[in-house]
């Protein structure tokens, strides 16, 4: 159903989003990957506003922003879908999923990169907001019930880059004790074929964020 | 015929209220509209969006929906025999939402701090507003093809998720003595804010500029008594 290219970059969950919708659905791709501290001039043409990663190359169409682009992504190719049909569930997985981007991943993000008291305060932020978003998963096997949906695909930072981001800096934000059904559903999500199979390698992930953190002041 | 239950938790002076208003106008749909009072939270609010206590949030047959933009999409979805408010070709939605997702999370953030800026910080903002400001004059061009609207002939998704700011766009303008919207620089955004703002489904929601003037003032010395209070 025409060329597909994905810019993109291994590390980056946002990117892994738009991976993980394509082969949900079986469209085949051409991934162009991107060294983020040396953007390409495709990069800069294709998303000028904001110069970032991923960017979902249709027919030579450029769209930017994940979550944009996995609206595109279910509109135009019917398989498994991933939003829901009602409009209803939809609406409510929109509402998540933006959830997730303002709320939990940033205050992920920031626990990641402040110290002391700072992060004291980011830590405390976190909680609450992963504490309603576990409210929401309730007794499901994954947000999109059972089967991942978009709201699953856009958890991806919560699913796998945390746990990294934890061992990186011996920070334990998501336990079992502290949080028991968002700890099973990223047992499920990591096990889901789907997901693991487009998971950046662990180690090399690892050892990018031990070298980050050690690093001065850097912008995602 | 029974009326379907459709009620809007909003205040005038939110951008983001504005919207669904926008939406359910173009759908002519009935709703009450719940007026919430500032600087307080109804029950009803805080029930319906336990998460954010924010408006708008509309309930659709008890059932909350929050987030403006997530609501508008609801409404175009739900009255889907109405005048479409998305464009119906998935490549021209992305660029709608993409646009959408640039005026809410890159450009407003400084229009917001342009209230309470000074000096070289504030001519920084000013700068950064008219360059955003440039860029969506650019995807004005492309996206209404020489039409009135982002929507083409019709109020589009994009015209309201931007077409919203403009009361306190206006505001900031007075309240500043500068002008953000220009002939020179966006020739086009500056015929399409009268459009809009004429147009019937949004003259009896936009906000009236000196009432925001008179808010946007009071706001501003809120902040500045709590800044310079602050050890």
């Amino acid at each position: 159903m025409g060329e597909v290219k994905l810019l993109g970059s291994w590390g980056s969950p946002f990117s892994r989003r738009v991976e993980m919708a394509l082969k949900h659905k079986g469209v085949e791709y051409e991934f162009i990957d991107e060294d983020l501290a040396n953007k390409s001039p495709l990069l800069l043409q294709y998303n000028p506003v904001h110069k970032k990663v991923p960017v979902l190359l249709h027919n030579g169409k450029p769209i930017a922003e994940s979550v944009v682009i996995l609206e595109y992504i279910d509109e135009t190719w019917k398989t498994n879908p991933i939003f829901p049909k009602h409009p209803y569930e939809k609406a409510m997985a929109r509402f998540w999923a933006k959830f997730i981007d303002e709320k939990c991943n940033p205050a992920i993000w920031q626990i990641i990169w402040s110290r002391d008291k700072e992060r004291d305060k980011a830590i405390e932020e976190a909680i609450v907001h992963l504490k309603t978003l576990e409210n929401e998963l309730k007794d499901k096997k994954f947000f999109g019930g059972e089967t991942i949906g978009v709201v699953d695909i856009v958890a991806n930072l919560i699913g796998f880059w945390l746990g990294v981001m934890q061992e990186a800096t011996g920070i334990e934000l998501v336990t079992k004790e502290r949080f028991p059904i968002l700890s099973n559903w990223i047992d499920e999500y990591v096990s889901c074929s789907v997901i693991k199979e487009n998971l950046p390698p662990r180690e090399k992930l690892l050892e990018a964020f031990k070298s980050r953190l050690n690093a001065p002041a850097w912008k995602y | 015929m029974a009326k379907t239950e459709l009620k809007l938790l909003g205040a005038r002076a939110s951008p983001y209220v504005m919207r669904p208003r926008i939406a359910l106008n173009i759908k002519s749909a009935d709703y009450e509209f719940l007026q919430e009072t500032p600087g307080s939270k109804s029950q009803l609010l805080l029930e319906s969006n336990p998460v954010h206590k924010k408006i708008p949030v509309l309930i659709h047959n008890g059932k909350p929906i929050c987030e403006s933009l997530i609501i508008v999409e609801y409404i175009d979805e739900v009255w889907s025999s109405g005048p479409s408010i998305l464009p119906s070709d998935p490549y021209d939605r992305a660029i709608a939402r993409f646009w959408g997702a640039y005026v809410d999370e890159k450009w407003f953030p400084n229009l917001r701090i342009l209230s309470t800026a000074e000096g070289e910080a504030r001519d920084q903002v000013i700068g950064t507003l008219v360059e955003g400001l440039v860029l969506l004059e650019d995807a004005f061009v492309k996206i209404s093809k020489g039409k009135a609207f982002f929507g083409g002939d019709q109020i589009g998704y994009l015209d309201i998720a931007f077409g919203c700011y403009l009361g306190w766009l206006r505001a900031s303008e007075k309240m500043n003595v500068v002008k953000l919207l220009d002939e020179a620089n966006t020739p086009g955004l500056v015929k399409w804010a009268d459009t809009f703002s004429a147009h019937p489904a949004v003259k009896d929601v936009m906000p009236e500029i000196d009432k925001l003037v008179e808010f946007g003032k009071s706001l501003a010395a809120k902040f500045r008594a709590a800044k310079t209070g602050s050890s």
